[in-house]
């Protein structure tokens, strides 16, 4: 949003039009980290140079808190992203670090979810984590646990385990028939247990894993012929 | 080995889809595939499950992702009955991730939108379905996005054949 008002009294003061961010930085200070938002504040330094992380005394220090803040609906006339990069002093960057080792977060993805609530409503990964039904969640942690010990007895029979709490319900070679046991033989409520693979998993499956979907921004609108032309 | 996409065509220049009530542009190399979304675990899909359109992209490393309006016009489906497994970060966005199965129809050969008389093949999905919220900043995509986690998670074998700008997919596994 303040990107956006930015942008908008620029081009109504120099009477111009375009990405106003072209040619100069701007950077983003993080003022304040509250426990469910950041306060930023951007400032412009002057023109950009042409390698912009030989710029600024904290160049670096947080490469990772890159904030792409474009969106077609932001930013029409460009259709393409804006990545602002944000700069943590170094109080800043130890009190987010604190926060995030209290409540055993990594600190990037904390960063990410704190920005987001400061610039939207729609809910942070902690929020849909907690949507998560607490039956499945215990599963989800069991299943957590003992994935590699699991991983070794995978076999054709074996492609799916299913945990109800700490306990493991089975194994089966679809999720289906899984379901069939949890349900129909156990009468569990699919509320209460959790089926997964016998493969590995990067992250705990109430984790979120980071997915570059290059849709919409890359969605070529040309036909060959017009291509061609 | 059993054949889900039998030679699908896609198109090389921009055309409409009518569903529904609605036109649907749909652009160049634009591999469209008609799937219905069921509830996770059922051996079989509902019958009177509705049959929506989704791009097949194989540059997606999610399994499926729809919005919540979609899925609610054209399935019939709130994303509160399905029940959420965790968050995913699409696009840095936090997005919800819900347990449902992905069915998709069997193509009559070198034909988009005919089918097979047999049942659609189930894509046993094991992050569940990504649901963009209503009224979100950030657009969701036009069409709901099968992604190649998807086949690879169940193990299918696609080929595009550029020269006929046709789609195969198969089952590698035994029937």
């Amino acid at each position: 949003v303040v990107a956006l008002l930015y942008v908008c009294r620029y081009r109504e003061h120099y009477h111009s039009s375009g990405y106003v961010w072209q040619g100069r930085k701007r950077v983003l200070a993080i003022q304040e980290v509250a426990d469910d938002r950041i306060s930023i504040h951007m400032t412009e330094v002057g023109r950009l140079p042409n390698n912009v992380a030989d710029y600024g005394p904290q160049a670096g220090a947080c490469d990772k808190l890159t904030e792409s803040c474009g969106s077609n609906r932001l930013l029409p006339e460009q259709g393409n992203e804006m990545a602002l990069t944000i700069y943590l002093s170094p109080e800043i960057e130890q009190q987010l670090r604190q926060r995030a080792a209290q409540i055993g977060r990594d600190v990037t993805t904390l960063a990410h979810d704190l920005l987001q609530r400061s610039l939207n409503k729609q809910p942070t990964l902690d929020e849909i984590a907690a949507q998560i039904p607490p039956g499945i969640r215990r599963s989800q942690e069991a299943y957590w646990r003992d994935l590699p010990q699991l991983l070794s007895l995978k076999s054709g029979k074996r492609q799916w385990v299913a945990y109800h709490g700490d306990e493991r319900v089975g194994f089966g070679s679809t999720s289906a028939e899984l379901f069939q046991e949890c349900m129909e033989s156990r009468g569990l409520k699919k509320e209460e247990f959790y089926v997964d693979r016998l493969e590995p998993r990067a992250l705990p499956p109430w984790e979120a894993e980071a997915i570059d979907a290059p849709f919409p921004w890359s969605e070529a609108t040309f036909t060959p012929s017009e291509n061609r032309a | 080995m059993s054949k889900i996409l039998d030679q699908l065509p896609y198109l090389d220049a921009a055309a409409m889809l009518a569903f529904h009530d609605e036109q649907i542009p749909v652009l160049a190399h634009h591999i469209i595939v008609w799937v219905s979304i069921g509830l996770r675990g059922d051996f079989r899909l509902a019958e009177n499950s509705p049959r929506i359109p989704a791009i097949l992209d194989t540059g997606n490393n999610f399994g499926f992702s729809i919005a919540a309006d979609q899925l609610g016009r054209w399935c019939g489906l709130q994303p509160q009955i399905l029940e959420v497994l965790g968050p995913i970060f699409i696009n840095r966005r936090a997005l919800p991730r819900h347990a449902a199965d992905v069915w998709l129809y069997r193509n009559r050969r070198r034909q988009r939108d005919t089918f097979r008389s047999v049942p659609p093949f189930r894509l046993e999905l094991r992050d569940g379905i990504a649901i963009y919220p209503a009224e979100d900043l950030v657009p969701a995509p036009r069409l709901p996005l099968l992604g190649l986690r998807a086949i690879d998670e169940n193990s299918l074998r696609c080929t595009i054949n550029g020269e006929q700008r046709t789609v195969s997919l198969s089952d590698t596994k035994p029937a």
